[in-house]
């Protein structure tokens, strides 16, 4: 069997008391566009994080295109892409002065990064901006840059956190066909979200956390045929044990209605 | 939310025209929301103030102010002819209420977003626009009363409660004059620039207000030497166009028992300028406003293409970083610090104070004896250790570079494929040295080699020599943070404040050594070469942290 791009195996990870996430295991092959869904809270963010090498204190084994990652080294990172669910980012810059970093942190050139960034920028129709601080910009141009400087040294692995968030719905179906090219191309892409629709349609493996642990995991088919539901969104409600959704909502017009 | 006066006196206001109506309770509710919203926002002066949140910040600004005002009614007292003295003293409370008008409170002139909250909602324009005038006065008579509040008072137990009446009608007519000069100020700029820029050039304003308010304390205390001159007062007809001279003409009539023609003329216009001014304001400059604030958020393609890497830029940075990842956190150091607003605004007043400190201890000792005597006297004297004083503050400012108000953005440090942590060190380190410490102990340097003679040129270099080890020290002890990677509110001032006293002292102790070596042949020489090597040996040493040592921050 070819090397898996991400190997998790019986990771648990703890705040203090609160354990956050309870055995994963996860293989993930070359190629493979994995829909990651849960609950707010179930360990999501915490999973790719710790991915990531933001969070160290981990246990169990974490091997990313076959390195461990505890083992010191950095490299693997160069690999990595990522977009954080929440747009942290040094935004008093311009997109150009914050890309051209990033790109040179990943050992690329000044002008190559210049370049592609700018080139990029004018794909996604946001190049009038591109000298402009990212603070004066419009969330979803902010959104692009974002997808921008995680793409922009070319990495085989991607972790997404709700990508298309503020996108239009022009820029979401161009996003949707990239992603589908990078997995032609052999990249792995770890998808976060909780549009189950968008999960549904892209990915070719969802695997479903809740309270830190896998509840479900296998293609949408598979799913459907396990659950006996229709869409993500229903298998979804069903896994994480939640069926009260039309009596909360009566409760709450109620409530409006005084 | 807690009762604020100004509510209870509408409230009483309201009483009396009996319009206790459902406009009314609106108005009330909005101004309620504003000043709320006041006392949760940090103004200038008190920005680098810890723990603010839990103190009442209304009433500690107030209270900064209120010393401002204090000092600034001490020159009631000085021996001077009223007018000129009152000319003093009106000039520097205008440019005081004006400077705070235009920094702290161009958020509520200037606010786009209680629009975009309050027209959605049933409340009728007038309502809002009403809100908005009393909010602005009632801010502006605040600042007002703070500031001249100690000088009226000074001014009953100087002159009696005749002048004291002059000056209360004065002020009102001031706070109108300000009211126009700082909307004109915004009408301006507002038709120049717009989104970010209007935001630099405001930001501009807080850094020269935090500057003046530094430096200004220095100054007063050093006013009373120059007291003894005794002019006599001949008007001239640019006279008419200064407007301290306008209120300060009233008083002078009252104090000389004289009414000449200039000092009726300038009083006439006293009363004239405000009044138009302000109606100005009201009939048009407001409308205007209205139409154009829009432009804050506009930031339609235009970008500042001058902030590209230059040649010789570039060339600088390839020298002194040969690593590629190093220089790029060189340059992003670079493009950081001159775009974040907050870290300038706290930054650059350290900087000039860095700068400007050692300087006026130079001037104080001109003041005693002739000026040449004392020129002369600095040629051999060695008063130019006090350049010391500058070394010291400039190398703690290094401890900004670890903060930012987007430290959130800080988490891509770790997502890079870096080895080691020193890295991103050196290389911010090696940007802010060069793009701040370096030029301006340099351009300080010049001007001591111009007072004090070529003679201290190797003076000059042993102490930047010094200052290079200092903050290496400095930078080393009191700085385990990744840069731009912590909040400016959860900054541990305790240590650094224990670390800055610790440099001081190390500072005092180089300044003593090199007075020192100045009694030995070439000892200067000789102090220079063993700094260089213990500089080089700590620069070599001091960047061993790790990713782990880091760690307990994040």
């Amino acid at each position: 069997m070819e090397e898996a791009a991400i190997a998790i195996g019986d990771l648990y990870m703890s705040y203090g008391e609160k354990q956050v996430i309870n055995g994963i295991s996860i293989q993930v092959p070359k190629g493979q566009i994995i829909g990651y869904i849960g609950p707010n809270g179930a360990g999501k963010s915490t999973t790719v994080k710790i991915l990531l090498g933001l969070i160290n204190n981990y246990k169990g084994s974490v091997k990313v295109l076959g390195e461990d990652i505890s083992n010191g080294s950095v490299e693997y990172k160069r690999k990595i892409g990522y977009v954080p669910e929440t747009a942290e980012i040094f935004d008093n810059l311009t997109a150009r002065e914050y890309i051209t970093f990033l790109g040179q942190m990943y050992g690329m050139d000044y002008e190559e990064t210049d370049k592609k960034a700018l080139k990029l920028m004018e794909l996604f129709g946001i190049q009038q901006v591109y000298d402009s601080r990212i603070t004066s910009y419009s969330k979803g141009m902010k959104q692009k840059v974002l997808l921008i400087s995680s793409l922009i040294h070319n990495p085989e692995v991607l972790f997404l956190d709700e990508p298309l968030s503020g996108l239009d719905a022009n820029s979401v179906m161009v996003f949707k066909e990239i992603m589908s090219h990078l997995a032609e191309q052999g990249k792995t892409i770890f998808y976060s979200s909780h549009i189950m629709e968008v999960v549904e349609k892209i990915s070719h493996r969802i695997i479903l956390i809740n309270n830190g642990s896998i509840v479900a995991d296998g293609t949408f088919q598979q799913l459907k045929e396990q659950s006996k539901e229709g869409s993500l969104e229903d298998i979804f409600n069903q896994l994480t044990g939640f069926d009260k959704h039309k009596q909360l909502a009566g409760e709450f017009v109620d409530v409006i209605g005084g | 939310m807690k009762e604020f006066v100004l509510l209870r006196l509408l409230d009483k206001a309201a009483a009396i025209l009996k319009k206790n109506d459902g406009d009314y309770s609106q108005l009330r509710m909005i101004l309620k929301v504003k000043l709320t919203l006041d006392s949760r926002n940090v103004p200038t002066l008190l920005s680098n103030k810890k723990d603010i949140e839990s103190r009442n910040i209304p009433l500690l600004s107030m209270l900064i102010y209120g010393f401002m005002g204090l000092m600034i009614s001490i020159f009631v007292w000085i021996p001077f002819q009223t007018f000129y003295k009152m000319n003093i003293v009106l000039g520097m409370i205008i440019f005081m209420i004006l400077a705070t008008m235009i920094s702290d409170f161009s958020t509520v002139l200037l606010d786009v977003k209680d629009k975009n909250i309050l027209l959605p909602r049933p409340i009728k324009e007038k309502t809002i626009k009403l809100a908005k005038t009393i909010h602005i006065l009632y801010y502006l008579m605040r600042i007002t009363l703070t500031l001249s509040g100690p000088t009226m008072i000074m001014c009953i137990f100087r002159y009696g409660s005749g002048f004291f009446l002059v000056l209360f009608l004065e002020m009102i007519l001031i706070c109108c004059l300000v009211m126009f000069l700082t909307s004109i100020f915004y009408y301006i700029i507002l038709s120049l620039f717009d989104g970010e820029k209007l935001k630099d050039i405001i930001n501009y304003f807080q850094i020269a207000l935090m500057i003046c308010m530094t430096i200004g304390y220095q100054f007063i205390s050093r006013m009373f030497n120059i007291s003894q001159i005794n002019i006599s007062f001949t008007p001239k007809w640019w006279n008419y166009l200064i407007p301290t001279t306008w209120f300060a003409s009233p008083l002078a009539m009252l104090t000389e028992q004289k009414a000449t023609g200039f000092y009726l003329g300038s009083t006439a216009l006293a009363v004239v300028v405000p009044v138009l001014a302000f109606a100005i304001y009201i009939k048009f400059i407001m409308p205007y406003f209205e139409k154009n604030l829009q432009k804050l958020n506009n930031n339609e393609g235009k970008g500042n293409k001058g902030r590209r890497n230059s040649g010789l830029q570039r060339l600088v940075s390839e020298w002194l970083c040969p690593d590629r990842q190093e220089r790029a956190v060189y340059n992003f150091t670079r493009d950081m610090i001159s775009s974040e607003r907050k870290l300038k605004l706290q930054l650059y007043p350290s900087l000039a104070f860095a700068f400007i400190m050692p300087l006026i201890f130079v001037f104080i000792s001109f003041s005693h004896g002739s000026f040449v005597e004392a020129y002369k006297g600095l040629k051999t004297s060695s008063s130019f250790l006090s350049m010391y004083f500058g070394v010291a503050m400039a190398s703690i400012s290094v401890s900004f570079i670890n903060r930012s108000e987007k430290f959130k953005g800080a988490w891509i440090y770790r997502a890079f494929p870096v080895e080691k942590p020193a890295l991103i060190l050196k290389g911010a380190l090696k940007a802010f040295v060069f793009k701040y410490n370096i030029p301006l102990m340099t351009f300080l340097s010049i001007i001591y080699i111009f007072l004090y003679g070529v003679r201290i040129i190797p003076d000059v270099l042993l102490m930047l020599v010094n200052m290079l080890l200092l903050l290496l020290c400095f930078f080393k002890a009191a700085n385990r943070q990744l840069p731009f990677s912590q909040d400016f509110s959860n900054m541990q001032q305790g240590t650094n404040a224990s670390m800055s006293f610790l440099l001081m002292l190390v500072a005092g102790l180089m300044a003593a050594l090199h007075f020192g070596a100045g009694f030995i042949p070439f000892g200067v020489t000789a102090n220079i070469a063993v700094s260089a090597v213990i500089t080089i040996i700590v620069w070599n040493y001091s960047f061993r942290t790790t990713w782990r040592d880091l760690e307990t921050d994040s």
